[in-house]
């Protein structure tokens, strides 16, 4: 009975009838402030023996993009299956695109996708809790948004910069020189007015259902359900987790999404909720590719640069970037030199 | 299964599973053969019954679940779970 009872685990291959057939998957997330860029890559078994990814990109093909406004260009392949634009073409808002890339040996696939034009501007910003040692501060920010006709999906991003060096294991940190590059590492924390902003992009779907975050952390999404067509002003109480001894400098990015991003985004979302690959109810990743898999889709943004006091300010005056950042250490002996000498 | 990149500033690459269609797939098959004697005698005052038997005599591995696993290489293999395989019966009837 005991022998009999007894369970056992052993590997088994499973029957797939006609085996399995890649496609290609098209990672193509476009923005007018970046040139044309499409990196292509074929699917694998799920059972198939490791290998490096590197290995299923897709090198060769023949990959188009052409725009209703009589736009067009093959992309050149620059490595690692990214192929870009080599006249430095970028998309236009309200343009649809249409996207074809033929590979050998896997099927052609086809792909179209508009990315809504956005309409913002900056109000004000206002200080309502002065930062002090210990405290980052709190401030109001207030933009314009003029919702055009017809159904939208925005987020809304904040940062605040912060000086930067590389330390000694080569990760960024925060440094104390106020000569230092500066990068966006202070992480803004806010609440908003408009009751159908949310964390992530699947809770959208219903703004009708009541959500109040504590805080939003660094981005929030929303739908323009409650104010289509019309002009909304939008009211961002922010602050940040650790106070700089860097003013305040805020980037605020408000973005149009295509709808083909947001419906991936929203399924990606609701994949990784899930249970798990293999449970009762997979979720498929949406995709607006024919005959292919992934993504063909983007945003436009409208950036603001504001300071504490409600100056505009440009990265290139703050040396914000990653290539201006040097190791701390460097950063340090100068700040030391730079105290003796007086 | 693929990978696209997780977001439009970040080179952070996540990995989807393309399911493919409902039912493409098919489990090994599930069968088994029983075997079972019944010895009847008529006694007195009924009739009684001595049953031996075995249940998947030929003691197949018939899949009860079947699940992805890695193994000590990290390549992903199906495997299945397989209980009560062989099985002996016994059973005493009385009728009266």
């Amino acid at each position: 009975m005991l022998l009999g009872a007894a369970g056992c685990t052993t590997p088994i291959e499973l029957d797939v009838p006609g085996g399995y057939e890649p496609r290609l998957a098209v990672d193509s997330k476009f923005t007018p402030d970046s040139l044309w860029s499409v990196r292509l890559s074929q699917s694998a078994p799920y059972f198939s023996d490791l290998v490096p990814p590197e290995a299923y990109l897709v090198t060769e093909a023949a990959v188009v993009v052409a725009g209703e406004d009589g736009f067009r260009e093959a992309l050149v392949h620059v490595g690692e299956g990214d192929f870009r634009s080599a006249l430095g073409s970028r998309p236009v808002p309200e343009v649809r695109y249409t996207l074809t890339a033929n590979a050998p040996g896997l099927p052609p696939v086809r792909a179209s996708s508009i990315v809504p034009a956005v309409d913002a501007a900056l109000i004000d910003i206002e200080e309502i809790v002065a930062p002090a040692d210990h405290d980052p501060g709190a401030y109001v920010i207030r933009l314009n948004l003029h919702d055009a006709p017809g159904p939208h999906r925005y987020s809304v991003k904040m940062d605040m910069l912060d000086w930067v060096c590389y330390d000694e294991r080569g990760f960024l940190s925060t440094s104390e020189n106020t000569d230092s590059a500066t990068w966006y590492r202070n992480l803004v924390l806010f609440t908003s007015d408009l009751p159908s902003m949310r964390d992530y992009v699947f809770q959208v779907a219903d703004a009708s259902e009541p959500f109040v975050p504590e805080q939003f952390y660094g981005e929030a999404y929303f739908s323009d359900d409650l104010f289509d067509g019309e002009t909304l002003e939008i009211a961002l109480e922010a602050t940040s987790e650790n106070p700089t001894a860097l003013s305040p400098h805020f980037r605020i990015l408000l973005r149009s999404w295509s709808d083909a991003l947001w419906r991936h985004e929203e399924s990606v979302d609701r994949y990784y909720l899930n249970e798990g690959p293999f449970s009762e109810r997979p979720v498929f990743v949406y995709s607006n590719v024919e005959d292919g898999l992934g993504v063909f889709g983007g945003w436009s943004q409208a950036a603001f640069y504001v300071d504490a006091e409600g100056n505009a300010w440009t990265e290139e005056d703050l040396k914000t970037g990653l290539s201006y950042a040097r190791p701390c250490a460097e950063e340090m002996e100068e700040a030391e030199e730079t105290d003796e000498t007086g | 299964m693929y990978r696209l990149s997780g977001s439009l500033e970040g080179r952070n690459y996540e990995s989807f599973l393309d399911y493919g269609p409902v039912n493409a797939s098919r489990a090994p098959a599930h069968h088994r053969l029983d075997v079972i004697a019944h010895f009847t005698k008529q006694v007195r005052w009924g009739e009684r019954t001595f049953s031996l038997g075995l249940y998947n005599a030929y003691n197949r591995k018939n899949p009860m679940l079947v699940y992805p696993d890695s193994d000590f290489e990290g390549r992903i293999r199906w495997k299945k779970v397989s209980v009560l395989q062989l099985i002996p019966a016994i059973s005493y009837q009385l009728r009266f």
